[in-house]
């Protein structure tokens, strides 16, 4: 398997957070994400944009969302302020320590491997066709 | 420096008795392709299987030691059938 997109800020530097004992997950970070997931039935949370991905896994689980062929919503970690306290927030708020992470109707499925599997089988689309009115 | 030694031995703290088969997918040590193979995800949701298999992978997630660990977890019976046909491509 090809990582074409990969070599980008794998280290973000971490001063603004290295003061913060606590949690990165603050309240409202958490009210914020939630927010997302439910309010979106096909969230990615990844390195990168779909269109330029900045890790290989994050492509990977992009091209398999674009299969499914209809719009879902992006989150690309480096656009964040602080994106090394987004990505350890995230980890954190699914439970789940790597990136990309699937979100389906407010419930992790997974990374890109599950996502990927889940496209293929059509498990994913029966889930978000389960939510049609 | 991470090898494969090291990653079985990492998921051997969550399910001691797993087949593991690691590979490093770029030569570099820190993105990892591994094949886990154990009884006890009998029943398991994928989530949930990567999620035990995860846990002992946190902190060195955390450091970046590890980068990307891209898993692949099945029961004994799953492990066969997939040697009957050919791997997923993307």
């Amino acid at each position: 398997m090809a990582l074409p997109f990969h070599g980008a800020p794998t280290t973000a530097p971490t001063p603004a957070t290295a003061t913060t004992a606590g949690s990165p997950l603050t309240p409202a970070l958490r009210e914020e994400l939630q927010n997302l997931v439910v309010g979106n039935d096909l969230v990615l949370f990844m390195k990168g944009t779909p269109a330029e991905p900045q890790c290989g896994f994050s492509n990977r689980a992009a091209r398999a969302l674009d299969a499914v062929g209809r719009p879902y919503h992006h989150v690309n970690v480096f656009a964040q302020p602080d994106p090394a306290a987004y990505i350890r927030a995230l980890a954190e708020f699914g439970d789940f320590p790597t990136l990309p992470q699937v979100w389906v109707k407010g419930e992790l499925i997974g990374g890109s491997d599950i996502a990927l599997e889940m496209v293929q089988s059509g498990e994913l689309q029966k889930m978000l066709a389960d939510s049609e009115p | 420096m991470v090898d494969a030694t090291f990653i079985a031995a990492t998921v051997h703290l969550a399910l001691p008795e797993a087949r593991v088969e690691a590979t490093d997918l770029t030569g570099g040590g820190d993105h990892w392709r591994a094949v886990v193979v154990d009884a006890r995800f009998e029943g398991m949701r994928p989530l949930a299987r990567q999620r035990l298999v995860l846990e002992p992978f946190k902190p060195h997630i955390a450091s970046n030691a590890v980068h990307a660990l891209d898993l692949v977890c099945r029961t004994p019976a799953e492990a066969v059938a997939a040697t009957q046909r050919p791997p997923a491509q993307p």
